[in-house]
């Protein structure tokens, strides 16, 4: 049975066994509410036509109960969430997205997507497009720029703290990767790729209980680790930081890595004496705070070769060097801890910003978003996965 | 069980203390709860023996009745003794009083349906009195009156006092026009309604008892010709009108009024009460329950006596007051105080009364009535009587405006005065009018400006405004005075190239008119007038002249008096030509980014620029008049530099696109020039780089509006530009300018498109300092290895593709997962000055020593010189 995890829900599902969404074609008039299961299951209240399961002997189309119109659109048969219309014969990686409060995952979420969407997808030439009509809990598209991408690009205005799941459950951010690749028998064909991003309250962290919280990282191909360097005292002391800038204590960012290893480790039923095999970043935010005491020859503050691929010595260069900037900060024992316990990752150095923000009145810098290196963690989880190539 | 003094004083001394015999409730005179053990209750039983033993002396209604508690309790001690402290004794009481409670709730359940039955309601405090009588709780009561059938009616308030002062008289209208309820004076013929809760008219919901309504009700009234009952139902509308007006809530006063009407039955009898409701109107539930609150109001005011009289002054009935005062039995004690109340109630309204007849002498009316207001709280009836020989006030602040041959006239309504309120203007000569038919009419009417056309010019006029109203004396005049010298009309100037002749109306009345000119700087000089105009010519073209022109008139004494005098300016000219071209570009000034327009003259006439956001609908020399010129947009103005050869204006425009339109202005008209477009944009602001490897990143904020920016830099002596859209500026992250071997100057500008042509805005500059270093690569490889590790004999290999000289260079090797930062802490293997010439490499060997232990790093700093070391793959740095 082909099986894989719903971008929404995150339950495993059976591919060849969809769920249709009727889409309000027929004869009768079929009527757009809220279904239950998707609330239940994702939070979403946005109303949708009748999604219903299709006969155990049918494949193919299929025509709505309630209506008769046809129902070309799949979707979860656990939350009824319609799926990207590749889904089925795309690769889909789930990718998490955790880190600590107040570590900039918001931020960081809202600029790597843009930057997907209007940066990468020219560096690879593919069309990467957000595929739900329900990104991040907004009303499509529009309502997630209006929301998300134009405060900060356009009014420069820093998104207020992630609220808790229990107050309200983020929707995921659904990407569509699809570019051209070669067939083996020569010529061309199309491939898509759904990558599943979700901001994780950082709060959700000191609750291992939320259900949540386990469902997601229990699908989760690869985890991005947010963490604050100004959590780590030894990071701080080489800023002038305001009060606002520092929104949690000293050892938060190793509890972080600590409660997500235990999680980690029960819900992959990965054994005390081996490592986690997946793969996990470990992305170091607000990276321009650093750039003063950076050398400039230092890789953390160039830019990343501009080729169609991910460059693995360059990622090699960011990861030693990031390392040894976590002992100058005297943070060693994070990467004693991952070490021990994850046999595949790597660290990375990223801005959504790129200048510091106002943190009182939480303002943008006047020179607007200048993003550094924040798609250098999705590539290299994506070179992981085969979907893009690693030179 | 310890004993809670205080809750025992609330529960049960509080409570009793001013019944004459103790209630029969023993568990609550003795605080005994149960179940309780012996020893509570013997405890319990001896702390409340103390408590009265502590407290039974005094004169206290407390006292008094611990004192009833006391000998009551030798009572019982003597017929039931010890058996007074165990449990079983009390809950014998306890059963005995169950039963009596029960009884009693029958009882009071009788009780209540006689009396209260037909009715179907009772009032709380009725029923908690009963129960007081009966020792019974509120529940029991409650238990009673539900037995009884009736609906306990909670908390209901009806107006204890008239809402209005001239209550009285409201009455007397609806008395006088057959209305049997306000709602019925409001709604004639409306039928029942209720009005506890809010009005609702039972066979109408939608009408409504407000402002509206009453007004309504007065225009109907008002169509209908004059008859008495008419005249009384509009006097009552228009007291409702005005206590609506001062927040007064109709509803207060229609309750009031049927509260009156059913006090008159209650003490007679409650069915007759509810009966005389229902017939003004009022719902039949709504009437039992007012009836019910009066019977309990009626009781708690001492069922008559010295509380009747209380509540008649309270409500301002002076006047029933003191007859009821006196006609309290002689016997009874409380007559004397009755009667003292009333005579120092009268004593503080005759002083009262007095205050307002003082003020009335000193014409103060406003003091006059609100010393009335406070009368009217002591005696409705009597307030009501002196406010009808007070007169009016009259209105404040009149002022006067005379506009051509016209006299306006402006006031304010005083306090007092209302919609019903008439004001009359009147006009005398000389002296001010001294009452409404003195004088000329001027106007009659509600309004609080009029306009005098047929005022006699240059006499001397006293206008007088007197306050009018129904039921009160006029008011004194407010009065101003006025002489109307009417200023001459249609002053005009015509110009020539060297005359000018200016041409006006003036009033039949006027005298004669006298003209003055003057130029810059020189003072003015009478000029020859002809008939309504005055000529002259030889005027050198392009200075303007300035003209006052005044009419003369003459008082009835003779005297001379002038009007305001009138001015004009004309500057002869010559016919204009229109500005071919104007030249634009933006320049800064103090910081400001300012427009700098200039053309060339071409001959004397007045050039005026004019900017709107929209291009002219003029041709090139189409002749346009003054208000076409003015429609067409914001005069340009600002720094003005005046040249033989060009003149210019340094003007400050908003950011956007403007079109900019000349206009030149001569003897026989106004020319349009070639109008010009000009982008206008703010710099940009807080330009910002961050240097890195070979670039440097500009950041900066863009101007509102702006999409474009050009930056331009000079690096190692050549000069370089791009031009940068926002759109590009967000995906890149900002501008990038290389780096190199000096500091590099870079200039942003905001650019705008208008008409196809790129305006810039002033630069915003910033020098980046950070240079580029000549780059060294060096390769480090095992000279000969053994298995998977390398050997340690290493072999480095520097090349630089721009060649060095000099330039310092250590390779050190450092143990551990760490990659060196800094060749500080580790073994050095090579240290050496380097000289490189362009792309010819030099090698070195070097050995590790043992004392590295794997995991190590080998990697090479520059120590001193101008250089920079690349790093080969890390995989070539790291060894174990």
């Amino acid at each position: 049975m082909p099986t894989a995890a719903c971008p929404f829900c995150f339950r495993q599902i059976d591919t060849s066994h969809l769920a249709y969404q009727c889409v309000g074609r027929g004869n009768v008039e079929c009527k757009k509410e809220t279904d239950k299961e998707r609330e239940k299951l994702t939070g979403s209240k946005l109303e949708t036509f009748p999604t219903f399961l299709p006969q155990p002997d049918q494949n193919g189309s299929a025509n709505c109960p309630t209506c008769g119109g046809p129902a070309p659109r799949r979707a979860c048969p656990t939350c009824h969430t319609a799926l990207p219309v590749d889904f089925v014969d795309s690769k889909s990686p789930m990718i998490g997205l955790v880190g600590a409060k107040g570590s900039g995952k918001t931020v960081l979420m809202t600029v790597l997507v843009k930057q997907l969407r209007a940066v990468v997808g020219l560096r690879f030439d593919a069309d990467i497009q957000l595929a739900t009509d329900n990104p991040d809990g907004h009303q499509g598209l529009a309502d997630y720029q209006a929301n998300r991408e134009v405060p900060l690009y356009s009014d420069r205005t820093l998104p207020p703290q992630t609220q808790q799941q229990a107050v309200a459950r983020r929707a995921p951010v659904v990407v569509r990767w699809r570019q051209e690749s070669a067939r083996r028998l020569g010529g061309s064909g199309l491939r898509s790729t759904v990558l599943s991003f979700v901001d994780t309250a950082g709060e959700d962290l000191n609750d291992l209980g939320t259900a949540f919280t386990l469902q997601y990282l229990s699908v989760c191909d690869a985890l991005m680790i947010t963490l604050d360097p100004f959590t780590l005292p030894g990071a701080r002391a080489r800023l002038n930081l305001p009060e606002q800038a520092i929104k949690v204590g000293d050892d938060a960012a190793l509890d972080v890595i600590v409660r997500i290893t235990d999680l980690l480790r029960s819900e992959h039923g990965v054994k005390n004496k081996r490592k986690i095999k997946l793969p996990v970043a470990i992305v170091f935010t607000k990276i321009d705070a650093f750039y003063r005491d950076l050398d400039r020859q230092n890789p953390i503050m160039a830019q990343p070769p501009a080729v169609p691929a991910y460059q693995e010595a360059d990622g090699q260069a960011v990861h030693e060097n990031m390392l040894a900037l976590l002992h100058r900060w005297n943070a060693g024992n994070v990467d004693t801890h991952m070490r021990l316990n994850y046999s595949d990752y790597r660290y990375f150095g990223v801005s959504a910003l790129g200048a510091e923000p106002d943190y009182g009145s939480g303002t943008v810098a006047a020179g607007g978003v200048q993003p550094h290196r924040v798609e250098d963690p999705v590539l290299w989880l994506l070179s992981k996965t085969k979907t893009v190539p690693s030179v | 069980m310890t004993f809670d003094e205080a809750r025992y004083v609330q529960d049960f001394i509080k409570k009793y203390r001013d019944v004459r015999t103790l209630p029969d409730d023993l568990l609550t005179r003795y605080a005994i709860t149960l179940p309780a053990t012996d020893a509570d209750v013997a405890a319990r039983v001896k702390a409340v023996r103390a408590y009265w033993n502590s407290k039974y002396t005094g004169t206290s209604t407390n006292a008094r009745l611990i004192r009833m508690c006391r000998a009551e309790d030798q009572r019982l001690q003597a017929e039931h003794g010890a058996k007074m402290l165990t449990r079983a004794w009390w809950e014998e009481r306890k059963t005995q009083r169950q039963s009596a409670a029960e009884a009693a709730v029958k009882r009071l359940a009788d009780d209540l349906r006689q009396k209260y039955g037909q009715l179907g309601v009772v009032t709380a405090g009725t029923v908690d009195r009963y129960a007081a009588k009966l020792s019974l709780d509120h529940t029991d009561a409650a238990r009673a009156a539900e037995q009884a059938g009736l609906r306990l009616v909670g908390k209901v308030t009806v107006p204890a006092a008239a809402p209005i002062p001239n209550f009285p008289a409201l009455a007397e209208s609806m008395s006088q026009s057959a209305a049997r309820s306000v709602p019925e004076l409001v709604h004639p013929g409306g039928g029942t309604f209720k009005l506890l809760d809010r009005y609702v008219c039972t066979s109408d919901p939608a009408k409504r008892l407000d402002p509206v309504a009453v007004e309504a009700q007065i225009a109907e009234l008002d169509k209908h010709g004059v008859s008495a009952t008419d005249d009384a139902k509009r006097a009552g509308l228009r007291i409702l009108r005005t206590a609506a007006k001062a927040g007064v809530d109709l509803r207060d006063i229609a309750l009031y009024h049927l509260v009156t009407m059913a006090h008159e039955f209650v003490g007679l009898s409650l069915s007759m009460s509810v009966a005389a409701l229902q017939q003004a109107g009022l719902d039949a539930g709504d009437a039992a329950v007012i009836t019910v609150l009066l019977d309990d109001q009626s009781f708690e005011s001492g069922e008559a006596g010295l509380g009747k009289v209380r509540s008649l002054l309270e409500s301002g009935r002076l006047n029933e007051a003191s007859q009821a005062a006196l006609a309290l039995p002689a016997q009874l004690s409380d007559r004397n105080e009755a009667i003292k109340e009333v005579q120092a109630a009268r004593e503080r309204l005759a002083a009262l009364l007095a205050q307002a007849r003082q003020a009335v002498a000193a014409q103060d009316e406003i003091r006059a009535a609100a010393v009335l207001r406070e009368a009217a709280v002591i005696s409705g009836e009597d307030a009501q009587e002196a406010l009808a020989a007070t007169p009016l006030a009259p209105p404040v602040n009149l002022r006067s405006v005379c506009e051509e041959a016209k006299v306006k006239l402006f006031w304010q309504p005083s306090p007092g005065h209302d919609d019903g309120t008439t004001y009359v203007v009147t006009r005398t000569e000389q002296r001010p009018p001294a009452a409404v038919g003195d004088g000329t009419a001027v106007y009659r009417g509600g309004e609080h400006t009029c306009t005098d056309t047929h005022a006699q010019v240059a006499r001397g006029l006293q206008y007088g405004v007197f306050a009018l109203a129904d039921g009160r004396p006029n008011s004194r005049p407010a009065v101003v005075p006025v002489t109307l010298l009417p200023p001459v009309a249609n002053l005009e100037a015509d110009v020539g190239p060297h005359e000018v002749t200016i041409r006006w109306s003036a009033h039949t009345a006027a005298q004669e008119v006298r003209v003055t000119r003057s130029i810059a700087g020189q003072p003015l000089t009478p000029m020859p007038v002809t008939a309504n105009g005055c000529h002259l010519t030889g005027l050198p073209e392009g200075q303007t002249q300035h003209f006052e022109v005044t009419a003369i008139y003459r008082g009835l004494d003779g005297a001379e008096l002038p009007a305001a005098a009138v001015q004009v300016n004309a500057t002869p000219r010559s016919a204009a030509q229109p500005i071919p071209k104007l030249r634009i570009r933006p320049v800064e000034v103090a910081g400001q980014v300012r427009v700098r327009v200039a053309w060339t003259p071409i001959d004397n006439s007045e050039v005026r620029i004019l900017r709107s956001d929209t291009p002219p609908e003029w041709h090139f020399g189409t002749w346009v008049t003054a208000e076409e010129m003015t429609r067409s947009g914001h005069e340009v103005t600002g720094r003005r530099i005046q040249g033989k050869a060009e003149v210019a204006i340094e003007a400050e425009l908003p950011p956007g696109v403007h079109h900019l339109i000349p206009f030149s202005i001569g003897g026989t008209g106004i020319v349009t020039g070639r109008p010009a477009t000009v982008g206008v944009t703010d710099p940009v602001r807080g330009l910002d780089f961050t240097a890195f490897a070979s670039y440097a990143t500009l950041s900066w904020e863009w101007p509102r509006g702006t999409q474009l920016a050009e930056v331009s830099w000079e690096l190692d002596g050549e000069a370089d530009s791009i031009l940068i859209s926002l759109g590009q500026y967000r995906s890149e992250g900002g501008a990038r300018v290389p780096l190199g071997r000096g500091p590099c100057r870079v200039e942003v500008r905001a650019v705008i498109m208008a008409d196809g042509s790129p305006f810039t805005s002033p630069p915003a500059a910033v020098v980046v300092e950070s240079v580029v270093d000549s780059a060294i690569h060096y390769t480090i490889s095992s000279a000969s290895a053994l298995g998977p590790f390398g050997g340690r004999a290493k072999k480095v290999v520097y090349t630089s593709e721009e060649g060095c000289e000099g330039v310092h260079v250590r390779m050190v090797a450092a143990p551990g997962r760490v990659m060196p930062t800094s060749p500080d802490n580790a073994f050095v293997l090579l240290d050496t000055a380097l000289t490189l010439r362009p792309g010819v490499p030099i090698e070195h060997n070097v050995t590790v020593p043992r004392a590295v232990k794997r995991p190590y790093w080998i990697r090479c700093f520059v120590v001193a010189g101008r250089a920079r070391l690349v790093d080969p793959p890390i995989s070539s740095l790291k060894e174990g």
